[in-house]
């Protein structure tokens, strides 16, 4: 190696050794102890016995739940995403528009972010009350005899679910407003002299320079809608009839109040490896869609 | 008037700024003024929808325990109105008089199936009671705000020392991670040097394994480290990478970034960090903003961490101290809902100002051709 | 190298300002956030005390700890309040740690596997060697929730029982008399409760519901009313398809879905049942000893507790508990025996009755502090209950995995997909395996 690639290659170390450093220390132990803990049967009060593949076993031959919470978080996340990620880039766009009270606006949709989840929680069952709520209210007035029956019917409790996580995209729409920002604005300009129409501009120049911000946000949701807990844990416990019965919850289940650690630690590793794999299909397909104005194409 | 008088009065880049918008919008063709409206009109409504929560707390903070879940909802915090009578406190009601006649007041003393018994509220003129039709027969509400539910709140717990611990970790957790994700993510996004890209993918992959199986050990490794009850555990971790999260964001935000900055400082002599921080750190204000607000909002409302790590009370933060508020089978609804608006107006007022540094980057315009 | 370089670059006064900012950061970090109590040589033993629970919860703790400290001056007790619904996962990570709080408040459901796997210290030494406690007065169902094998590993100082919570304007304007006879029966409640299910409005559409919708775990009153059981005494097996259980679980079935007298799972306003009761939604209200002091803040409405109506052939009702445990791994058993036995003393039980946080786990506390002589309620009732006809559920050692299994089929039965008889054939077999521990794992 040359000096120069030798420097570089030890200040990348030197610069990422904060991160390397907590890691070893405290990452890579809990997840090493992790796998260790899947490999055994341990109610956390008494010693721990080896039981080898058994848990894994168990998941995937003898536990209709494991199916059951897996379909139920893959129906979630699968919806989900692409809603929150459409939604969270038209309101970011709306917001990067020179209105008027643009931060009042701003805040406005970030609040059901940061607005306590009691509140948030109480405010959409009233709202999806099927009798006297207020989206079946609306529903009732555009003519649908018959409205669903959300959080309390079994085929519509997850969508109930997922129509409240739009309410959550705040977080999304302020990485994609500072992706937009980051759009150096004479392009657009030149593209604008040049005759090109609104929507030309944004699918051919916004768009394209969207895509590194379009992929963290999809990575991430990816990543957070399959680990999905604290919603069915505080509002729904699953129900009913274990329709909205998540992995997470089923995972914390199996580990506080079924007192099966080792258990809940291989169905931890199993949703590791599938949202590893999901999230590698993703940035492996990322090559062919997304764009970086920085990238060194190497020969 | 003539612009360029205008413009030779203000800086070079707020005159840039000034024309481009100008140029942009000097027109005001039927076209713009419709997507405006159409814009405004998208806002109101998504704005009325998004505030619906933000609204409810605040009004229920306002309510007496009991009303906050009547029905049909009311923003307007209300209860009934009531008078007392021969020391009875009683209901009131307005009476309309089925053969017509001007509505009274009246009080109700009791009922039976279809009927109320009724009597003139006005002291002047004692009346008889009598039964009516319970269909004519309208309670009365006013308008009353319980202010006090924040003072009752406030002093259910600590909360000023709740506030201050809280105040402490938010701030040194953002200063941690915004400096420490910064500098991971430019190794990430601008260096080469082996295993770069499999410590990224283990990286992101210590977002995919969730928490619940990992607080023990953790707990474990902390236990051992003597940091249980201080306020180590909430702290260290973020100057140590700050999390996946803001570095993967800052990698993809270096990434957007041209080489070219970097070279031309390279050339001139810069070393690594110099690049980092005086050339791309600048640059970064929209996404570093974005990272402290989150940061910010993240640490102040974190309870979990907190709960596991802190024994004792006059550790606690906020958010450990809203959870004195729900209990196992009753949460006092009004000063949870009181407690809740008052420790969000902070996460408020930190956004509010950070909109202020949501600005286009300007610089890249010179550098181009 | 390459950060000298950059260092240079800053003047000398920013230089000096940076570092004295770190410094004094992680000064204050160590500092601020660093008190762990260490009993010093000579000094006071200091013994750490869990509980969980809200503000007010706290305050009767903070009270109990602040007039123990102040008796005596060997044994310092430190408050440690775990909040929110995280109180079992955050001692068993303690337990893990080793670190584990000297007296831990216990809560019935999960107790019993903590016991056997030896978290707690078995008691019964300690109480045989007391005197006093051979005297005291526990309700027996608090107190044999804590048993184990005859072994004694925690003790009560704090119950509940549910009873009856009704609305008297509503019974008065639905032509009832204002309060239900005491000595009711099943049929008398079925009647009153259609009475109290009305359309007040006239347009189609129920507004009032004689009672709120009950799980599967408040109906275990009917089975036992019926003369059933939960399970067997040996607690091997459940008893739910036995025809008794069944029939009590049907009296249940048929005021949901024959009697209409409380909401269907699509007729619930989603508000919770206690502000369905406070806003006149629900005329009777099944809870627990537990809401009283929320209750009493409703000003609005003119409201009494009633007894459990009888069954065909008895009346009951079910009692929960909270109990004080030492740990196994204490290291200051002796002085955290002190601070139970001052807990559950007349003077420590007092205080948690004047908080109103439930029935004192002491008979003669409870009478002689609970009933409130000012309020117009018959709250005594409450203790009437304790000493006739509460009786506690079986908590087996897996309780908490059984539970989900009837949690989830109930939820079918709320919905009308199924009925008793589908749900006690899915269940039973089901959580039987279960408590035979067939799932090794």
């Amino acid at each position: 190696m040359s000096r120069w690639r030798r420097r570089q290659a030890l200040e990348g170390y030197l610069f990422a050794a904060p991160w390397i450093v907590g890691f070893l220390t405290f990452t890579a132990g809990a997840m090493a102890y992790a796998v260790w803990m899947s490999f055994q049967k341990w109610n956390l009060l008494t010693p721990p016995q080896f039981v080898g593949l058994a848990n894994y076993h168990k998941a995937f031959a003898r536990d209709p739940l494991f199916w059951k919470s897996l379909s139920n978080t893959a129906y979630y996340a699968f919806v989900s995403v692409p809603m929150r990620i459409l939604v969270a880039l038209l309101l970011a766009t709306l917001l990067n528009q020179p209105v008027r009270g643009l931060p009042l606006f701003r805040t406005i949709f970030y609040l059901p972010s940061v607005v306590t989840g009691v509140a948030t929680s109480m405010l959409w069952m009233l709202l999806l009350n099927p009798d006297v709520g207020g989206i079946n209210y609306v529903l009732r007035r555009l003519g649908v005899a018959h409205p669903p029956g959300w959080l309390t019917d079994e085929t519509w409790a997850m969508p109930s679910l997922i129509l409240m996580s739009l309410w959550s995209v705040g977080g999304m729409m302020l990485i994609f407003l500072a992706g937009l920002q980051g759009i150096p604005a004479e392009l657009q300009d030149a593209a604008y002299v040049d005759g090109a129409g609104a929507w030309h501009r944004f699918r051919h120049i916004t768009l394209p320079l969207l895509t590194p911000t379009i992929l963290f946000n999809l990575v991430i949701s990816v990543i957070a809608s399959f680990q999905v807990f604290t919603q069915t844990y505080i509002m729904t416990g699953g129900g009913p009839a274990d329709a909205t019965l998540t992995y997470v919850l089923y995972l914390y289940r199996n580990a506080f109040e079924f007192f099966k650690m080792g258990y809940a630690s291989a169905l931890a590793w199993i949703l590791f490896f599938i949202i590893l794999a999901l999230t590698g299909l993703i940035l492996r397909s990322s090559a062919l869609w997304v764009y970086y104005e920085g990238e060194r194409r190497e020969g | 008037m003539n612009p360029n008088r205008l413009l030779s009065r203000k800086s070079p880049r707020q005159a840039h700024t000034q024309t481009r918008t100008r140029s942009r919008f000097a027109r005001r063709s039927i076209k713009t003024r419709i997507t405006a409206l159409i814009t405004y009109a998208a806002l109101l409504l998504g704005s009325a929808v998004f505030l619906l929560p933000f609204l409810w707390m605040v009004s229920s903070s306002f309510k007496s325990l009991d009303t906050i879940f009547e029905y049909p909802p009311s923003l307007l915090p209300t209860e009934p109105l009531t008078a007392e009578r021969d020391g009875k406190r009683l209901p009131l009601a307005e009476y309309t008089p089925p053969g017509g006649g001007p509505p009274q007041r009246v009080l109700l003393h009791d009922s039976r199936p279809g009927e109320r018994l009724i009597e003139a509220a006005d002291a002047g003129s004692p009346t008889q009671p009598r039964w009516v039709s319970e269909a004519a027969v309208k309670p009365l509400r006013r308008i009353r705000f319980h202010t006090h539910n924040y003072a009752a709140a406030w002093t259910a717990a600590p909360f000023t020392r709740f506030t201050l611990n809280t105040l402490f970790i938010t701030i040194c957790c953002i200063l941690g991670q915004v400096l420490s994700a910064s500098l991971v993510a430019f190794a990430f996004a601008r260096l080469r040097w082996p295993g770069r890209n499999l410590l990224f993918i283990l990286m992101l992959a210590t977002m995919m394994l969730p928490s619940e199986v990992t607080m023990i050990p953790t707990y474990l490794i902390f236990r051992s480290l003597g940091w249980i009850d201080t306020f180590l555990p909430l702290i260290v971790p973020s100057f140590l990478g700050g999390g996946a999260f803001f570095i993967f964001l800052f990698r993809q935000f270096y990434l957007t970034l041209p080489r070219e900055l970097d070279e031309a400082a390279w050339v001139d002599g810069c070393s690594s960090f110099g690049i980092y921080w005086h050339i791309l750190l600048p640059l970064c204000k929209p996404i570093l903003v974005t990272i402290a607000i989150f940061s910010f909002v993240g640490h102040w409302n974190d309870f979990l961490t907190p709960l596991i790590y802190l024994n004792s009370a006059e550790h606690f933060t906020l958010a450990v101290g809203l959870r004195f508020f729900q209990g196992e089978y009753d949460t006092d609804m009004h000063l949870l809902m009181a407690a809740s608006t008052l420790v969000l107006l902070p996460v408020l007022v930190v956004f509010l100002i950070g909109q202020k540094y949501f600005v286009k980057s300007i610089v890249l315009s010179g550098i181009k051709g | 190298m390459a950060a000298s370089a950059f260092i240079r670059t800053v003047p000398m006064r920013q230089r000096v300002q940076a570092c004295a900012g770190c410094l004094l950061l992680l000064g204050l970090a160590a500092l601020y956030g660093g008190s762990k109590p260490r009993s010093a040589a000579g000094g006071p033993v200091v013994i750490r005390s869990s509980f969980w629970g809200m503000a007010q919860d706290a305050q009767v703790w903070q009270e109990l700890a602040r007039r123990f400290n102040a008796r005596q001056n060997r044994i310092r007790v430190k408050l440690e309040h775990i909040t929110g619904q995280d109180y079992h996962a955050k001692l068993l990570a303690m337990t893990v740690g080793r670190c584990a709080p000297d007296v831990m408040a216990a809560d019935d459901e999960p107790f019993r596997n903590l016991a056997i796997n030896g978290l707690f210290e078995d008691l019964t030494p300690y109480l045989a060697r007391d005197r006093e406690f051979a005297r005291k007065d526990f309700y027996p169902p608090f107190y044999d929730t804590f048993q184990v094998d005859g072994h004694q590993y925690a003790l009560p100082y704090l119950g509940h029982c549910l009873l009856i919570y009704y609305n008297r304007d509503q019974r008065r304007a639905a032509g009832l008399s204002p309060d239900p006879k005491p000595d009711w029966t099943w049929d008398d409640f079925t009647h009153d409760a259609i009475a109290l299910t009305r359309d007040l409005d006239g347009d189609g559409k129920t507004d009032q519901f004689g009672m709120n919708q009950l799980s599967w775990f408040y109906c275990l009153q009917w089975i036992w009313s019926a003369g059933g059981r939960d399970m067997d005494t040996a607690m091997t097996h459940y008893l739910f398809d036995t025809p008794e259980a069944r029939r009590g679980f049907q009296f249940h079935y048929d005021q949901i879905h024959k009697y209409h007298v409380c909401p269907r799972a699509s007729e619930l306003p989603n508000m919770n049942w206690e502000a369905m009761f406070l806003t006149g939604k629900v005329s009777m209200f099944f809870t627990g000893s537990w809401w009283l002091v929320q209750c009493r803040q409703a000003k609005n409405i003119d409201w009494d507790i009633a007894p459990l109506p009888r069954g065909p052939v008895t009346r009951a009702t079910r009692s929960t508990t909270e109990g004080l445990t030492i740990s196994a791994a204490s290291r200051h058993k002796a002085e955290a025996w002190e601070w139970i036995r001052f807990v559950l003393s007349d003077e420590g039980q007092a205080v948690f009755a004047r908080y109103g946080r439930g029935i004192p786990s002491l008979r003669h506390v409870a009478w002689q502090t609970f009933p409130d002589p000012k309020t117009p309620q018959h709250e005594e009732r409450f203790l009437e209950a304790m000493d006739t006809y509460a009786r506690k559920s079986s908590l087996h050692k897996h309780w908490l995995e059984t539970a989900r299994v009837f949690d989830r089929e109930w939820d079918r039965v709320l919905l009308g997909k199924s009925t008793i008889d589908d749900f006690v054939r899915t269940v039973v077999p089901e959580a039987n395996a279960i408590v035979r521990g067939e799932d090794d794992l």
